[in-house]
């Protein structure tokens, strides 16, 4: 991969990447600082990397060391905490679009990143793996596991705000 | 229930792209006749997270490379534009050593070339003017003198400095400033010169006390000088020949003259030698006046 390539993975990826970390850590300075340092080791490796595999090679960059990020922080919460809160959530979310989002902190950072993959980038299962390291059927629980629960934090948001 | 769960579980696997076209076609039956499904199907589709394409990378520059590093592109360019300035310069350079120096060279040159041929001054009043060559015929002519000169004008100037002849400096001060190579000047060196001889003729002639001096051939003197004058170059003196000549000028009356001969006969006494010969049954004074940077020599036949 040349300086060039590079620069096009620069303008094609970088928003993305940034969002995707934006929406693990919620910190916009640490995601800014993850995105640096994985477009950095990318640049250090660019000789290394063909250009067709950088941007998996980014991604995979970007979640190691958010994941570094987020266990040096100790910002890992259990699931079941998260359902706990749910449960007490005052609920004054009408668009869906902010339902959505409100479920999605409340996953477990494995599933929120696999689901985020999946949504975001459109990954296929195995790029998926490639990137987080799971394996494929880790990869369905985690994401299956992930939409049931944000189904059911929708509806049930929805049919409290509707009085149901 | 359980067919509720199973459309479900198609549902589920449907977001998943985990979809077969029976499982399509099944699927659309299932939303629209089943109202539950339905319910579920839009429940899955708002589960699925849509990116916000609002949010971007705030700082994208600090991301980007260089794709061409500058000092690698533009240093070869700066080094050639250097290269090809330097040597144009040189260049020029050359040319202009080449031509101040051939100029410079060019009044050497020609005075080398002009070493056979004899310069007169051309006095004010033509009372002293002759110039021929050492081929001239006229030389052959048994009273004959031949004077011979051999210094520039400018080393004259260095060498009354620098010798005991400062007397002629005092009362000739115009020979110092005789460096210009102008025009006037360098006709104010010719007869600078030229008077030097014309006095070293007339101190020998008093010496000798028995010839009077005779200046011929003051055309050919007069047009020698003007050709070195268009060619701006100082007619050099080398050798002066005196031979008779009616109107010869009585340099005795001549104020300014007897004044300079007087001071060149002072400077040059010591240098002066006089010595009687005889050759085919003729006398005749050989007499040569040296210096440093001046030398005339001749013979002269006595007159008495």
């Amino acid at each position: 991969m040349n300086p060039k390539q590079y620069n096009q993975i620069v303008d094609e990826y970088a928003d993305g990447l940034y969002r995707f970390i934006l929406k693990n850590i919620r910190d916009e300075e640490t995601a800014q600082d993850v995105v640096q340092d994985a477009f950095e080791k990318v640049w250090l490796n660019h000789e290394k990397v063909e250009f067709l595999k950088a941007k998996s090679y980014l991604f995979t960059t970007a979640y190691h060391t958010m994941i570094d990020h987020i266990r040096k922080n100790k910002r890992i919460v259990k699931m079941e905490d998260y359902h706990e809160n749910a449960m007490y959530y005052s609920y004054e979310y009408s668009d869906v679009k902010e339902l959505l989002n409100r479920g999605l902190e409340m996953l477990p950072a494995s599933q929120k990143s696999v689901l985020l993959l999946r949504d975001y980038e459109g990954y296929s299962y195995e790029e998926i793996e490639g990137i987080t390291g799971l394996n494929e059927n880790q990869v369905k629980v985690y994401i299956h596991r992930a939409r049931l629960f944000l189904r059911a934090f929708i509806q049930r948001m929805e049919g409290f705000y509707n009085g149901n | 229930m359980a067919i509720n769960q199973h459309h479900r579980d198609i549902l589920n696997r449907y977001v998943e792209d985990k979809f077969s076209a029976e499982n399509v076609n099944e699927l659309k039956n299932i939303i629209e006749y089943d109202k539950p499904s339905g319910k579920d199907w839009k429940q899955l589709k708002k589960a699925v997270a849509v990116p916000d394409e609002s949010i971007k990378f705030p700082n994208k520059n600090r991301l980007y490379k260089p794709e061409v590093v500058a000092i690698e592109t533009k240093n070869p360019v700066i080094r050639r534009m250097w290269s090809y300035a330097a040597t144009v310069a040189s260049i020029a350079a050359m040319f202009f050593l080449a031509i101040v120096f051939k100029n410079s060279g060019d009044e050497n040159v020609i005075a080398k070339k002009n070493t056979a041929t004899i310069t007169q001054p051309i006095n004010k009043k033509n009372e002293v003017a002759v110039v021929t060559t050492s081929k001239d015929p006229q030389t052959k002519n048994s009273n004959v003198a031949v004077a011979v000169i051999t210094p520039k004008n400018t080393e004259i100037k260095k060498q009354i400095n620098t010798s005991t002849d400062k007397i002629l400096v005092k009362e000739n001060p115009q020979i110092i400033t005789q460096e210009n190579k102008s025009e006037n000047q360098n006709y104010r060196n010719n007869i600078t010169g030229k008077k030097q001889i014309e006095s070293a003729m007339a101190l020998l002639k008093n010496r000798s006390n028995s010839y009077s001096a005779a200046y011929n051939n003051t055309t050919d003197a007069e047009n020698y000088i003007r050709r070195h004058q268009q060619k701006k170059v100082a007619a050099p003196v080398k050798i002066a020949t005196i031979s008779e000549k009616k109107n010869t000028p009585d340099l005795n009356t001549d104020t300014d003259d007897r004044t300079f001969a007087e001071t060149v006969r002072d400077l040059f006494t010591d240098h002066i030698k006089i010595q009687k010969q005889t050759e085919n049954n003729e006398s005749y004074y050989a007499y040569s006046l040296e210096t440093k940077k001046i030398r005339v020599a001749g013979k002269v036949k006595p007159n008495f």
